[in-house]
């Protein structure tokens, strides 16, 4: 078999670093993009590397720099539904949202917190898809309304009504997990 | 209304608590390093993979290796002896030849009956010590049952030709059912 070629190295008037930094630029938004669907941290950021290696294996078909956010939010979106799909865990996974850090909040405190964020997670996933997708690109990965518009190939309308919907879903999931129903 | 406003609030703090906790974990120089070490080892020349054998190709397509092994067990049980066996049983198609060709009587006139004396070839599945048996058998079809020995009595052979007297030895049964034939 061939040695695959470096994609960065490959990348036509781009340093190495130089290309590799510009696409960190937009590590925070792909990487909450990508805790949203993951069930835990490590999840998150394992979707994230794979996100990142599939954009800079492809980096040729990147046309404009400019666009680079919502290139790799939306390379992230399909790794994580890909991800999804592999694993099923929207109906069976244990969610571990834990952070393995100091925490300098009481434990009764942060067992709370857990707890809340299991049910708001378990929540999002009962979400239908396109609802789900919306709230996710905005809630965690913090998009604009027209980059989650470039991001699904939707208009703008149509991410705005899909986000209020998907707000209400959830809101009503969530009273429902609470009441145990 | 008030309650989704209440709610949706909650899970919004939710969120910033979730990514809150986890942004110390995954602080960005540990995240660059990794990808980099990725992209390394990616790049890295690597040994060609070893050609996936026949259990590996099977094992990720069951259905294909079932319906293998279902044509295969049909061949072997159904197709394959079908192929090879003559229509009908072994003795029928005794009965047919000498039918057809009135070999009987020309086997009485025959110190031996060879196979080849049939002109018609007996199933290649039938072993020569077994043709005088079969033999015996469809000719008692042929002829009155009583005109026959019983074939547990075994007689000796009589003496022939001296070429033949190794195959009459052997086929003893065969040259009582012609001394029978005679008889009838």
């Amino acid at each position: 078999m061939k040695p695959m070629k470096d994609p960065v190295a490959a990348a036509p008037d781009q340093g190495r670093d130089g290309l590799l930094d510009e696409l960190l630029n937009h590590r925070d938004s792909v990487l909450w993009l990508c805790l949203g669907y993951a069930r835990d941290p490590v999840q998150a950021e394992e979707l994230a590397q794979e996100a990142y290696f599939k954009a800079l294996k492809s980096v040729g078909s990147l046309k404009d720099h400019r666009a680079a956010k919502v290139w790799l939010c939306r390379i992230a979106k399909h790794t994580c539904l890909d991800y999804l799909k592999r694993e099923r865990i929207g109906r069976e996974a244990v969610m571990d949202c834990s952070p393995r850090t100091i925490e300098d909040r009481s434990p009764e405190t942060l067992v709370l917190e857990r707890e809340q964020q299991q049910l708001i997670k378990k929540s999002i996933r009962r979400l239908p898809r396109n609802l789900r997708d919306v709230f996710i690109m905005r809630e965690y990965a913090e998009l604009t309304y027209e980059e989650i518009a470039r991001v699904s190939g939707r208009r703008i309308g149509t991410v705005m009504s899909r986000l209020n919907r998907a707000r209400r879903a959830l809101a009503g999931l969530v009273r429902e997990e609470e009441h145990g129903t | 209304m008030e309650h989704n406003g209440e709610n949706l609030e909650k899970i919004r703090q939710s969120i910033r608590q979730e990514k809150n906790a986890v942004r110390p974990q995954l602080e960005a120089a540990g995240f660059r390093a990794r990808l980099k070490s990725r992209l390394a080892l990616e790049s890295m020349p690597r040994l060609p993979r070893q050609t996936p054998g026949l259990r590996a190709f099977f094992k990720s397509r069951p259905l294909a290796a079932g319906l293998l092994a279902l044509g295969t067990a049909l061949w072997f049980l159904v197709l394959a002896p079908s192929l090879r066996r003559p229509a009908g049983t072994l003795e029928e198609h005794i009965l047919r030849v000498l039918h057809q060709s009135s070999l009987a009587e020309q086997a009485v006139a025959e110190p031996v009956l060879s196979p080849g004396a049939l002109n018609t070839p007996f199933p290649d599945r039938v072993p020569d010590q077994e043709i005088p048996l079969i033999l015996y058998k469809a000719l008692k079809k042929l002829k009155p049952a009583s005109a026959f020995p019983d074939i547990e009595e075994e007689p000796d052979a009589p003496a022939g030709n001296s070429h033949d007297s190794e195959l009459k030895e052997k086929n003893r049964f065969f040259y009582e059912i012609l001394k029978h034939i005679k008889e009838v």
